[in-house]
């Protein structure tokens, strides 16, 4: 990684490039793009109420229907039925469409001189009004008819859709087909399309419209919040390209990978804005704070990434553990979702660690950054948040006091949480859908449907006590509360029934097993003329109905029959409408009639299904789907982020803001009456993605900054500073941004808005007052204690984790080495050598040094005494990537001289010096290990410990191993031991003297002394500038001939 | 007298002199042994200011073997005397002054204006090079520099035996040369060019044939030459990678002047090895290559000078040195330059004693052998060894 972040600040250029060929390929996916509204698709295939409903496509021709409700003062006129009729007409020309029901085309009974005829109910165009009226009336004694294509008012009619059941498309985009038909041939009528495809085609589009719109709004508001918060131009171009960046490469994916644009993903890029922002604030928080000391901006680039990229993939690996739980949910397009999120936050972590340094090594310094003000006391929000800090700190009972307080009022309002499933729940009542849908459920039998199969063998349904059966289901149904009514097949027959029987009101019924058929019997005369002879016969109602059934295939009608039962009469459908979408009556509605079927189905096969039945499943399924998901996220987070900070109890500290906010989420939906459904659910898992970001960005800087100075406050004050920041500036604009989706009037869409905002807040509550509240509460004894006892919880787990990783320990002394670090230094050394005999010599020379363009460091010293040495001079000019470039300066010689080093162990100036110990460590030469606290004259120290990671450091450095002791609030070496080569105590070096100079602690008399040979080194510095303006002709071989 | 009105003059001013005293012994090694014993002390004023500076250094040397005429015994030579303006960009330099160029040890083909003189090869630089006096303007840039180098008039580098008979002393016969230098990927690169007094001085045998008997007298006279050279050095690691080459173009186009050097190309390519702080070894290998060679075998050449028409197209040369320092107190160093076809060759050991700061003595021996004739040969009888207390102020 610091491979990756480093060659992005040494070459930006390629590093864009590259970038952009890659969002250029990921943009071409994004014209392959399709969408796919239906969620029905994505339920297992094992459910019981989906396996039904995709039987019922090989069962009957049509599946889903469709209404559109017809009203108007000219509906029952003669032009007004024209309309009716054209618009009828219109539907049937649509491909998709399998049946239209209409009231010029239903099917009616009647009797005639002969029997009865089964015809359309409008034969012919009403030529007067009277004649409409006549055929208004007909159509209101039509007992099938009345409910279902003429409202029990006779004000309004409805046209009644079948989709064909085997779509070339999806239902969604089926219905639009037809709504595009209905509109262009609607004439003067009020026109009330409705029914759930019907809805979710004008939802999606609406939604989609309105979502793509307030997203822009939002990203537009978040860069203006960006600005303000940072007030520089890459605060806003970074972290919003970041995500930016992962939408399109996300989507684009979709594209490539032909995946469709399902419910679930419609907050997919929502997402990826809310939880990819985090790691680009947090870079560009952290190098405007590290800017202000470190003038040249590559350095402080790099090490701005030394420091953070460890944080931002493990908030990256951890987010995208958390999604990749969503394959518990079960629901394909949730997994999907789940996938397609982790791929996003891997593009972001990829963006973070190579577009953004990339853009900020391109990038001038920003002019704020070198203001006097803000280099000595921090931004104005740095000076907030360590108050903020000092507070909690100071008031850590009242804190924990008003944190549990808000558990209990979220308890409480978690309690209060419904699932919901109705999309008109979701709708302004004024909404254009809402309206149709109103007005359909007003005046007709309702738009939810409830598909209630009955299988038998063939013939079946032939047998009367079968259709029996039906009919007492019917019953049955349209006596439950907020069922509006039912369709089957056996309205037609018992029509059929009373019109065969003279219309005789008594037979308006089935038939029975056995009737006694009135009937004449031709005889012969007595003259031998054939006679009517009235006769009674019993006759099976098995019969009667084959009788029936007969009759529609001869009059051709049978098309009349396929959506009510099969072609070889083994099995029917019955339709019940329902009032309410809603999940309450739903449940009640499908859980009484389940009661029904558990008593009454015995001898029948009796299922259920249809859109009601499919969305409580649905919703079910994504409820504990996500609910489990949201555990299982909760607990990888915990096993991922102990063993990235190989501790338990830090692991905990990860997912206690993260339950928090959680917790507050669903509190906050309870008290405010918000639903549970896909999109809210949703919402918890990015809390999850956003949270964890926090937390681990807190933690891993309180770790840091608590092992460095040992003080609760202190570490905190540090940690505000810099990820607290960070976390609030993330919070502001997240939050802000997404706060104009409150105007959106799709109340889903509202709500995520509102929740999407409010999750930023909780996590960043979480972050910045729950775990400042535990650090603060937190003794280390109990931390020790409840560290082991996590480890001995998690054992199973972390005994994955084999050896041992000091990636924190290295950390802290990367710590150390930037507090100590400085950019420039010139003064005067007075070097005091002494043997073992006591008798010293002396070496004065003067010094200066600064980070060059490569990040390393040039050096210069001319000797001032003794005179023997005068004008001596050596320089150094680091390199990167080669060896450094080192000249010598001998005025008896009288010519610089190119020279090469013996490595960085060899004597400096002849002292128990060598270069390796006036210089820093490398910190990548060295395995670094926290050892214990120590005193180290009466300051209060770390030790660490470095072990030379190759044999070629030992070689270079002489040493083995280095014992640091810290101390641990000035973070500058007091005492060090170094051992050779062979592992034997070598040299000590004691530090006499630390000033603070520049803003750094430095040693300005120190001691070396070789344990072997007893000599000594005092190194005492003066005349000291630290961070000044050193030029770099300074380091050249003119400055080293002349003089600095 | 000089000397004490001028400390004062120094102290009045605020100036520190620096420099040293020292005593010196030595003994031919070869030759008849007869004991040179001097001393000398060295004066060094200089300031410094932000666009301006200069020096004067100057030593006062006795010759204590004979104590006979004190006005031959004493002498007082300036060793730098030259004022400075400085520019962020150039310095600019007018006076006596030292111009070293060439990255290579002990021998540097791209020396042209200050060359080492092995004859007397000391601790102290004025020994061994001879500043002239110049005006020098040289522009920074970065690591790179551009120097431009102009003698007006011509005079002796080096001191070599005999009468030196030199240009006259006009503008005309003056010298000039360019040096730039840059580093790139870790390489010191840099380029020269020359033009003016060549530093290895033709010697020619005139006959006078006034005289009865005739004589013959030994001319030497610097002729004029073209330079064109560079060289080249990269450090990896422990190790200093060094090259020299330098192209002589002399007016001697077809050879067969034999009193005039012919052209010819010097290149030298070694490596510093620096195994440790306290220890470091070169090796350097030396090849010459004379152009448009014509043998002369008629001409008559004192087997004590050198021929200016080399004896073979090819000639090839090592340099060898080791230098080892014990705790900043001893150090030794030995230094061989060895010409393989003349199997002629210095030799230099010199070891180090730093009493305290500011106080060394040092011993040590120069060894010229080789054939007569030869470029170190002709040199035998000065092989010498010696001692120096010296104490710096």
């Amino acid at each position: 990684m610091k491979w990756l972040t480093h060659n992005a600040v040494d070459r930006p250029w390629p590093v864009l490039v590259l970038m952009v060929l890659l969002t250029g390929f990921f943009v071409g996916g994004m014209g392959r793009l399709e969408s796919d509204p239906d969620v029905l698709r994505d339920l297992p295939d094992h459910m019981p109420e989906k396996a039904l409903y995709d039987r019922i496509g090989e069962l009957f021709p049509g599946k889903e229907m469709l209404f559109i409700g017809l009203g108007g003062d000219d509906l029952w006129t003669p032009s007004g039925l024209k309309q009716v009729q054209d618009l009828t007409a219109a539907i049937e020309g649509v491909d998709v469409v399998q049946q239209v029901i209409s009231p010029t085309n239903a099917s009616v009974v009647e009797g005639t001189e002969g029997g009865m005829v089964i015809r359309d109910a409008m034969e012919a165009l009403p030529e007067s009004d009277e004649e409409a009226a006549a055929l208004h009336a007909f159509l209101l004694e039509q007992d099938s008819l009345k409910g279902t294509v003429v409202s029990e008012d006779g004000q309004a009619a409805a046209i009644i859709a079948f989709l064909s059941a085997n779509l070339d498309t999806t239902e969604s985009k089926a219905a639009g087909r037809v709504a595009e038909a209905v509109e262009a041939h609607k004439g003067s009528l009020q026109v009330y399309p409705a029914g759930r495809p019907m809805m979710s085609y004008f939802s999606s589009k609406t939604i989609g419209k309105e979502t793509g719109m307030l997203t822009s709004v939002a990203l537009l508001l978040m860069m203006v919040l960006l600005g303000g918060l940072f007030r520089n131009f890459r605060g806003v171009v970074l972290p919003l390209g970041v995500v930016v960046v992962a939408v399109l490469w996300t989507v684009g994916l979709m594209g490539w990978a032909h995946l469709p644009f399902t419910h679930s993903l419609e907050a997919l890029p929502i997402m990826l804005i809310a939880i990819g922002v985090a790691d680009g604030v947090h870079i560009v928080q952290a190098y405007m704070a590290r800017v202000t000391r470190e003038p040249d901006r590559k350095t402080a680039v790099k090490k701005t990434m030394d420091d953070l990229w460890r944080p931002v993939v493990m908030t990256s690996v951890t987010t995208a553990a958390g999604f990749f739980a969503l394959n518990t949910s079960g629901v394909r397009s949730i997994m999907v979702l789940g996938h397609l999120v982790a791929f996003g936050t891997f593009v972001s972590l990829f963006m973070s660690l190579s577009f953004v340094p990339a853009v900020l090594a391109l990038m001038p310094v920003p002019k704020r950054a070198t203001r006097a003000d803000i280099q000595d006391q921090g931004y104005r929000l740095q000076r907030l948040m360590r108050a903020w800090g000092d507070l909690l700190v100071d008031h850590k009972g009242a804190a924990t006091g008003v944190i549990l307080g808000l558990m209990a009022l979220s308890a409480w309002g978690a309690t209060r949480v419904e699932s919901e499933t109705s999309l008109m729940a979701n709708l302004d009542p004024s909404d254009p859908i809402a309206v149709s849908s109103n007005f359909v459920n007003d005046h007709f039998s309702g738009v939810t449907n409830l598909m209630v199969v009955f299988e038998g063998e063939p013939g079946d349904l032939k047998d009367p006590e079968f259709l029996r059966t039906l009919q007492a289901f019917e019953e049955h149904a349209r006596g439950i509360d907020g069922v509006g009514g039912t369709s089957s097949i056996v309205p037609m027959l018992t029509r059929m029934n009373q019109v065969l029987h003279a219309g005789d009101v008594a037979y308006n019924r089935l038939p029975g097993a056995v009737e006694t058929e009135q009937g004449f019997d031709y005889q012969l005369d007595e003259a031998g003329n054939e006679v009517e002879v009235p006769v009674t016969r019993e006759v099976s109602g098995r019969a009667v109905l084959e009788g029936y059934f007969a009759l529609f295939e001869m009059q051709g009608r049978t098309r009349d029959l396929t959506n009510f039962i099969t072609d070889d009469y083994s099995s029917a459908k019955v339709t019940v409408f329902l009032k309410s979408d809603r999940k309450q009556d739903m449940d009640r509605i499908v859980g009484e009639i389940k009661r029904w079927m558990a008593e009454n189905g015995q001898g029948v096969k009796v299922e259920m299904t249809g859109m009601a039945a499919l969305m409580l499943a649905v919703n079910d399924l994504i409820t504990v789907g996500q609910s489990l998901s949201i555990v299982v996220s909760l607990v990888l987070v915990w096993i991922i982020t102990s063993l990235m900070f190989r501790s338990p109890v830090l692991g905990l500290c990860n997912v206690v803001p993260l339950f928090a906010a959680i917790f507050f989420n669903f509190g906050v939906m309870g008290a405010l009456g918000l639903d549970l459904n896909l999109m809210t659910m949703g919402v918890a898992s990015m809390a999850i993605g956003v949270g964890v970001d926090f937390a681990i960005h807190f933690v891993h800087r309180y770790r840091l900054s608590f092992a460095r100075t040992g003080d609760v406050r202190e570490a905190l004050r540090l940690t505000f500073e810099e990820s607290g920041v960070a976390i609030l500036m993330n919070m502001v604009a997240v939050a802000g941004g997404f706060l104009p989706l409150l105007l959106a009037s799709f109340k889903g869409v509202m709500t995520m808005g509102l929740l999407i905002s409010l999750i930023m807040a909780f996590s960043a509550f979480g972050a910045l007052t729950i775990l400042p509240v535990i650090f603060a509460g937190l003794r280390p004894k109990a931390a020790e204690a409840l560290r082991v006892g996590a480890v001995l919880l998690a054992a199973g787990v972390l005994a994955l984790a084999a050896g041992p990783a000091h990636a924190d320990d290295a950390a802290y002394m990367r710590d150390v080495l930037d507090k100590n670090a400085f950019t420039s230094m010139v003064g005067t050394t007075t070097l005091t050598l002494t043997n073992e005999r006591g008798q010293s010599k002396v070496r004065t020379f003067k010094m200066a040094s600064r980070d060059n363009e490569e990040g390393e460091t040039d050096l210069i010293m001319r000797m001032e005494e003794p005179a023997d040495m005068r004008g001596n001079g050596f320089l150094l000019r680091g390199k990167r990537d080669a060896d450094d470039e080192r000249y010598i300066y001998v005025p008896a010689l009288g010519r610089v001289n190119r020279v090469v080093g013996s490595g960085r162990g060899g004597a400096f100036m002849s002292s128990e010096f060598s270069l390796e110990d006036i210089g820093s460590p490398d910190l990548e030469d060295w395995t670094w290990v926290l050892g214990g606290k120590t005193t180290q004259n009466g300051i209060a120290c770390q030790v660490v410990t470095g072990t030379a990671a190759t044999d070629q450091v030992k070689k270079d450095t002489g040493y083995s191993k280095v014992v640091y002791t810290i101390d641990a609030t000035q973070l500058v070496t007091l005492k060090a031991e170094f051992y050779d080569k062979a592992g034997k105590p070598f040299k000590t070096l004691t530090v006499d003297k630390v000033e603070m100079i520049g803003g750094v602690p430095f040693a300005t008399d120190m001691t070396m002394k070789d344990l072997a040979s007893g000599r000594t080194s005092r190194m005492v510095m003066s005349d000291l500038t630290v961070n000044g303006d050193v030029p770099a002709s300074w380091f050249s071989n003119r400055a080293l001939q002349q003089g600095f | 007298m000089l000397l004490p009105l001028g400390l004062l003059a120094a102290h009045a001013e605020g100036l520190a002199p620096q420099g040293y005293l020292k005593g010196t012994a030595g003994v031919p090694v070869f030759a008849e042994p007869s004991p040179d014993l001097g001393a000398r002390l060295q004066l060094d004023l200089s300031d410094k200011s932000e666009h301006a500076s200069w020096r004067v250094a100057a030593d006062l040397s006795a010759d204590l073997t004979g104590l006979g005429d004190p006005n031959e015994a004493v002498d007082l030579r300036a060793v730098e005397v030259k004022a400075a303006l400085h520019h962020p960009v150039f310095d600019l330099s007018l006076g006596k002054q030292y111009v070293f160029w060439g990255s290579t040890d002990w021998v540097n083909p791209t020396d042209v204006f200050t060359p080492w003189d092995y004859l007397h090869m000391s601790s102290e630089l004025e020994d061994y090079r001879l500043a002239p006096w110049a005006a020098r303007w040289t522009g920074w840039r970065g690591n790179g520099a551009l120097d431009v180098v102009w003698v007006p008039f011509p005079e002796p580098d080096i001191v070599v035996p005999g009468p030196v008979q030199l240009p006259e002393r006009t503008l005309r016969n003056g010298s000039f040369g360019a040096r730039a230098t840059t580093t790139v990927a870790g390489f010191d690169l840099a380029a020269m060019a020359y033009r003016g007094m060549d530093k290895r001085p033709d010697i020619t045998a005139v006959m006078d044939t006034q005289t009865m008997p005739p004589t013959v007298e030994l001319q030497i006279r610097h002729g004029r030459v073209t330079v064109v050279g560079g060289d080249i050095v990269r450090g990896v690691g422990p190790v200093l990678f060094k090259g020299e080459a330098a192209g002589f173009l002399t007016p001697d186009k077809a050879g067969d002047d034999p009193d005039v050097r012919n052209r010819d190309l010097l290149a030298v390519a070694g490596v510093t090895y620096v195994p440790t702080q306290a220890l470091n070894f070169t090796v350097q290998g030396t090849w010459g290559r004379v152009f448009d060679y014509v043998p002369d075998t008629s001409l008559m050449v004192p087997p004590q000078v050198v021929d200016p028409s080399p004896s073979s197209v090819d000639s090839f040369g090592l340099v060898e040195r080791a230098a080892y320092s014990w705790r900043d107190l001893v150090s030794l160093s030995l230094v061989g330059v060895q010409g393989l076809e003349e199997r002629d060759s210095f030799e230099m050991i010199l070891l180090t004693w730093k009493a305290r700061d500011g106080l060394e003595v040092l011993g040590g021996a120069i060894l010229f052998s080789g054939p007569e004739g030869s470029r170190f040969g002709g040199l035998h009888e000065d092989s010498q060894a010696f001692v120096e207390a010296k104490a710096s102020f």
